[in-house]
């Protein structure tokens, strides 16, 4: 390939453009809009994966920018009427189609490298936790980037109408923003079947520190975007109607051995990054290699807890933290454990508090487990969280609020004040019974452990 | 500037006539047979080729760029056929073309332009700045090569449509109307610069006007209704008219004599 | 009468028509016959106000600016026309499901966007005038949602109707995009 003719595209040709959207464009959405990327532990330079995530679901609207430039660039030879001199050049077409989108191709994923590494910078600081497992997440988006802007070239150039660019753009918003819809609705939506939506290049950010993409994901999207790249590139190519037609082959058969591949089932999606839920412990508390940057204030205040509890319960009270691995789902309950003390650092309620206030929130979580089904970044239900500040009240003889959960502490001690004055008239070893009912209900999570604590009724 | 001496220039030519077509059928569109039977043997020299409008010459042109696959008959442009299958990649490496309707990318400098050009004819990647330069020159743009093309002027883009066409050296150069758009004094070096690549490359121009074939060509061919009507020198051509004939010069009066007999020239225009 | 066909030809008037419904049947079928989410009304006006931004400019501007005819009061009939096109299909194909949009809604998002198609085809040229009313919709479509005042002016086209940051962000952009349309005309 010759430079300077490369150079030349580079200079002349939407390539510029295409990368400074991608990089500007990314960088943004995120720094001028305050979204969960800004919040708790999905915080998008907390953790390698969650980077990669949240710089990926830029594609919702990227991507579609990136498909309608191409097109723009698809229609240059028709709108210079250019074919003429062209068909009478001796260089073979697939050449010239190489040099357009190979530097449209080196300018869009310089532009989105870019716009990682401005993230992956910050990880570097901050993540305990360094690893190349997030790799895949960003290589697929660059690959989509390109094959989008790729095949809308080709588009372009094999239908150069005025049309043509809105037309995919659109399109192409279509794509991301209701096949993304699909996948967002709770419970997931039954409209479309997962495999399609998957289709999409973007992805949501991040709903849970641990979930990454299997493997099947991205081996199956990443044949899907290799057959977009080859029809753009054949039709940019191509000269005749049938060979423009037979372009189409790698686009449909990319798509059918792609749904082929990519899971069915949203629990084959998003899986548990096992080396990322390794677990590191300090004595008894544990948390997941992702988070071993935490250990250094959990440790002191769970060891209390712990003894705290073990005063409180006796022996049947919990033996040791630690951190959740289970996959959230707005369905199923959450994670609960007899033995142990179950922490999200999703959960603002621990993630927010240290010292003495972490204790209590702890203790709070360890008579009275958090039940109800963990959703982006909330905390349990206003019930729960005053049955917690009663039970964290009745260890450290005080009744609080617990801070950093959904619920206003003026509302949790609405919810708190009358159980905790019936559980206090109660004679002493009648609390502990009650105490230890809730947190069999809790651990049930089939009554209401703020009932159970009043005495089954709520009378 | 020193050009490099590839093995084609110095091989002996191995064909009499750089464009020979015997019974030349060239379709315009899906009916019409714009070219119907044309026998022409075109060598070295400048050739004008003139005819009134819709006689074919444009597509006629764009039958000897490779553009248009013959319907019948046979071409050979520089000894090897034209018009079987298979990309000519060989025959184009060695045709210079400037179209009727000169397509140019407006984002793309003058340099940048004919460069591009130039990697399209498969200049070797070394001498295409020089061939660049050195066409650039010949057309007078060499202040403006490193403007942007729309901000050229119309006399200005067809000289970068034929500073493109040139910078490949080639053995056959067709140039579709060049002068559209020149001012006289242009028109003036537009004519020296064809005589100078007419000394070793055979040059079609297609033009409507006469006088420019007078200066410049050393051959006249004269086309009407798809078929060859006349080829010989301007003189000839001028011999054919008399004062009887329609024109300001001896050339219009050739021209209108020969057409006249076939009923060309109806109507007005 | 046939001044009008051949300018609604020469400004590709009858393709963009055919995009704007294909797109709105797509995305009813797509969304299984209609459902709350104001995104998927806001993407079928954003679809075909794109579409028929196209035809903002004609075949040769210099040309166009030559006629003897007055262009302001047809630039200003045009800009009307796209946003009126674009309600007028979404508001066929919600007839056949469940009402998604309600007129207020409908009627706020297409004036907008026309007035964003308008006004990109003074800053961009009629071919590439429907960057503007895809572009901020797609950043906006992805936002999350806010209270604030900044907030609904981004996500205009998505609040729900009788906000008042919204309808005035409509009103500024329709008026805006119109005059400018109106007096300056398609960039060449």
């Amino acid at each position: 390939m010759n430079t300077r003719v490369l150079r030349t595209e580079l200079k002349r040709s939407v390539a510029p453009w295409a990368g400074a959207v991608t990089l500007l464009g990314g960088l943004a959405f995120l720094y001028s809009l305050s979204g969960p990327w800004w919040k708790g532990p999905e915080l998008w330079t907390a953790q390698w994966t969650s980077m990669a995530m949240w710089t990926r679901s830029m594609l919702v609207f990227l991507w579609p920018l990136a498909v309608g430039l191409g097109a723009l660039q698809g229609l240059r030879d028709h709108r210079s009427k250019m074919p003429e001199l062209l068909t009478s050049t001796p260089r073979p077409a697939w050449q010239r189609a190489a040099t357009l989108s190979g530097s449209t191709a080196l300018t869009l994923t310089s532009g989105f490298g870019l716009f990682v590494l401005v993230g992956a910078v910050q990880v570097s600081f901050s993540a305990e936790y360094q690893h190349l497992g997030w790799l895949p997440v960003s290589l697929v988006a660059g690959l989509a980037l390109v094959a989008g802007a790729v095949l809308g070239m080709g588009v372009g150039r094999a239908l150069p109408f005025a049309l043509t660019p809105p037309a995919l753009a659109v399109a192409a918003l279509f794509v991301t923003a209701v096949l993304r819809m699909t996948l967002d609705t709770v419970p997931p939506s039954s409209s479309l079947p997962i495999p399609v939506a998957l289709l999409s290049p973007a992805v949501e950010g991040v709903r849970q520190v641990l979930l990454t993409f299997s493997a099947s994901v991205h081996v199956g999207q990443t044949l899907w975007l290799l057959g977009m790249a080859a029809t753009g590139f054949a039709l940019l190519a191509a000269a005749t109607p049938k060979a423009r037609t037979l372009a189409l082959t790698p686009l449909l058969s990319g798509a059918a051995v792609a749904l082929l591949v990519l899971p069915a089932a949203p629990r084959e999606t998003y899986v548990v990054d096992e080396d990322a839920a390794a677990r590191v412990c300090d004595g008894r508390v544990c948390v997941t290699k992702a988070h071993e940057g935490e250990l250094a204030y959990l440790a002191g205040p769970g060891e209390k807890a712990l003894r705290l509890l073990r005063e409180s319960l006796g022996a049947g009270a919990p033996a040791a933290i630690r951190e959740t691995t289970a996959l959230n789902s707005p369905l199923e309950p959450a994670e609960r454990s007899r033995t142990h003390v179950i922490v999200d650092f999703a959960d603002e309620a621990v993630s927010g508090a240290r010292g003495e206030e972490l204790t209590r929130v702890l203790v709070g979580l360890g008579l009275a487990p958090t039940c109800s089904s963990r959703t982006w970044g909330s905390s349990g239900t206003d019930a729960e969280a005053a049955a917690q500040s009663v039970a964290a009240g009745w260890v450290f003889g005080d009744l609080r609020p617990i801070d950093g959960t959904m619920h206003s502490a003026a509302y949790q001690m609405k919810k708190a004040r009358p159980a905790w004055k019936k559980l206090k008239a109660l004679p002493r070893a009648e609390q502990h019974s009650r105490i230890k009912a809730m947190r069999a209900a809790a651990l049930s999570c089939e009554a209401q452990p703020l009932e159970a604590l009043t005495g089954g009724g709520s009378r | 500037m020193m050009r490099a001496v590839s093995a084609a220039d110095i091989a002996p030519k191995a064909y009499a006539w750089e464009i020979q077509a015997t019974g030349l059928k060239v379709r315009a569109g899906a009916k019409r047979m714009a070219v119907d039977g044309l026998d022409l043997s075109l060598g070295t020299g400048v050739h004008g080729l003139l005819g009134p409008n819709g006689a074919g010459k444009t597509t006629l042109i764009r039958a000897l760029a490779t553009v248009l696959r013959p319907a019948g008959g046979s071409l050979e442009l520089l000894g090897e056929p034209a018009g079987g299958t298979g990309g000519h990649r060989e025959l184009r490496r060695r045709i210079g073309y400037l179209p009727q309707e000169f397509g140019y990318y407006k984002r793309f400098t003058v340099r940048e332009f004919v460069e591009y050009m130039a990697w399209l004819k498969e200049v070797p990647d070394r001498e295409i700045p020089g061939a660049v330069q050195r066409a650039v020159e010949r057309v007078g743009l060499a202040d403006r090569a490193d403007s942007r093309m729309k901000t050229l002027s119309g006399g200005m883009v067809r000289r970068v449509g034929i500073a493109q066409a040139i910078v490949n050296d080639p053995a056959i150069l067709l140039l579709d109307e060049p002068t559209v758009g020149l001012d006289p004094a242009q028109r003036l070096r537009f004519r020296e610069l064809l005589q100078e690549l007419g000394s070793d490359a055979c040059v079609v121009v297609s033009t409507h006007l006469v006088e420019d074939v007078a200066a410049a060509c050393t051959d006249v061919v004269l086309f009407a209704e798809g078929r060859l009507r006349f080829q010989g020198t301007p003189d000839g051509l001028a011999a054919a008219g008399g004062p009887g004939h329609v024109g300001d010069s001896p050339l219009e009066r050739g021209y209108s004599a020969l057409l006249s007999d076939s009923g060309q020239g109806r109507g007005s225009w | 009468m046939r001044w009008t066909a051949l300018y609604v030809r020469s400004r590709q008037v009858p393709a963009s028509l055919a995009a704007a419904v294909v797109s709105a049947a797509a995305v009813w079928a797509l969304s299984g016959g209609g459902s709350a989410d104001p995104r998927l009304p806001a993407l079928v006006l954003v679809a075909g106000t794109a579409a028929g931004s196209i035809g903002l400019g004609g075949q040769d501007l210099a040309l166009d600016r030559t006629a003897a005819i007055r262009w302001a009061p047809r630039r200003a009939a045009h800009t009307l026309l796209i946003g009126a096109v674009a309600a007028a299909v979404l508001l066929a194909v919600q007839a056949t499901g469940e009402e998604a949009a309600t007129a207020a809604f409908v009627v706020r998002d297409s004036a907008g966007l026309a007035g964003l198609a308008a006004a990109g085809a003074v800053l961009f040229g009629a071919q590439h005038a429907w960057t503007l009313p895809v572009a901020w919709p797609a950043f906006a479509l992805f936002t999350p949602p806010g209270t604030g005042v900044p907030a609904q002016v981004a996500t205009w086209m998505m609040q729900p109707p009788g906000t008042a940051a919204a309808t005035w962000t409509a009103v500024v952009l329709a008026g805006g995009g119109m005059a400018a349309y109106t007096l300056a005309g398609p960039r060449r």
